[in-house]
């Protein structure tokens, strides 16, 4: 009797041990941290406690990888069950503090898929996160990405405001419910893959 | 004998004169649907090249703003996009511009942002002097998309 229980619990532990040992745990990067949401509060990763994060740094006048990741996570998101889609949550954070405001945030990410949430804030605030996460940004020529057409938005109308282009860091960070990086995902990692990894952490 | 050389002159004619001239097919154009607001939009195509002398892509021209070429080039983990002059594409070869690679990015929009299912017109020119006229569809997820039979 007590060995079909201990023998149980040793079959439970190693199974669930295979899984973590897929997503292990990576220390030192990644944490708690707190910004400004596109839909203009105040936020923190772990108001997402329970739920798994994806994390991704980039910028709205980004013209390939960013709407290409915002796809496949899309993509993603859309083959997860809806009760399963709930407790994911993705967080587009932009480290073009000159130009991406919260509201021009919300805009730009309401498009791809209503349930990101766009975050930015202060530079140095912004750039502690990315610093945190391990990844990096470098502002490119001084080229002018601005539209001349003034009647997009309301914030646009007066000021022509220079957009810069940005080099950085592409990955995806994969969080679990208790606010740990468990790894990465990257545009190429396939939607199959994705939606093991992320169901297996919740 | 004279029948069949004019013949075959008429043809060439036909055909362009097309001998040592270059054939080259823009297949699978895609313009990436962006946001309203957006300041960038990204322009992807596959450039088949079946002639028998290279082509050299060296403008894209829009009525919607200014059109660059870049390459999104990878080192260490960060992604870099790196202006380009010109796409040559080689006799007998295919050059893909494809999310996270070669593209065109349309800036400094001095027109609304086009929407999906659109057509816009884009016209292709080459060093060697030659225009091409196409009409690029806007789309949410590209033709080239290799997530397409997941």
């Amino acid at each position: 009797m007590l060995t079909k229980k201990l023998v149980t619990a040793l079959v439970l532990w190693f199974v669930s041990s295979m899984v973590w040992a897929q997503l292990p745990v990576l220390r030192g990067i990644g944490g708690d941290f707190t910004l400004t949401s596109s839909r203009g509060d105040s936020v923190s990763l772990s108001d997402f406690s329970g739920k798994v994060v994806l994390i991704f740094f980039g910028y709205t006048n980004c013209a390939d990888i960013c709407p290409t990741t915002m796809a496949h996570v899309s993509r993603f998101m859309k083959r997860l069950p809806e009760d399963k889609r709930e407790q994911v949550q993705v967080l587009f954070i932009s480290f073009d503090t000159d130009f991406d405001t919260p509201e021009h945030m919300n805009n730009y990410l309401s498009f791809f898929d209503p349930s990101f949430i766009g975050l930015t804030g202060q530079p140095e605030a912004v750039a502690h996160v990315v610093e945190q996460y391990g990844a990096e940004f470098t502002k490119l020529a001084e080229e002018k990405v601005t539209t001349r057409y003034k009647k997009l938005s309301v914030e646009d109308t007066q000021i022509e405001r220079p957009g810069y282009l940005y080099s950085h860091t592409a990955k995806i960070y994969v969080i679990d419910p208790r606010g740990r990086t468990r790894g990465y995902f990257y545009n190429g990692t396939p939607l199959e893959q994705m939606k093991a990894d992320v169901l297996s952490l919740l | 004998m004279k029948k069949f050389a004019f013949s075959l002159l008429v043809l060439g004619f036909l055909a362009g004169g097309a001998w040592a001239e270059s054939k080259l097919m823009v297949m699978d154009s895609w313009i990436r649907a962006m946001p309203p607001s957006t300041r960038v939009i990204p322009i992807y195509m596959t450039l088949r090249n079946h002639g028998a002398v290279l082509d050299e892509l060296v403008a894209i021209e829009s009525m919607l703003g200014k059109v660059e070429l870049h390459n999104t080039v990878e080192k260490d983990g960060t992604f870099h996009m790196i202006p380009v002059q010109s796409i040559v594409i080689g006799s007998g070869k295919t050059v893909q511009l494809a999310p996270l690679g070669l593209h065109g990015m349309i800036t400094q929009l001095h027109q609304p942002v086009p929407k999906l299912g659109d057509q816009v017109p884009l016209t292709l020119v080459f060093a060697s002097g030659k225009q091409m006229a196409v009409n690029v569809k806007v789309v949410q997820d590209g033709i080239a998309s290799s997530e397409h039979h997941h």
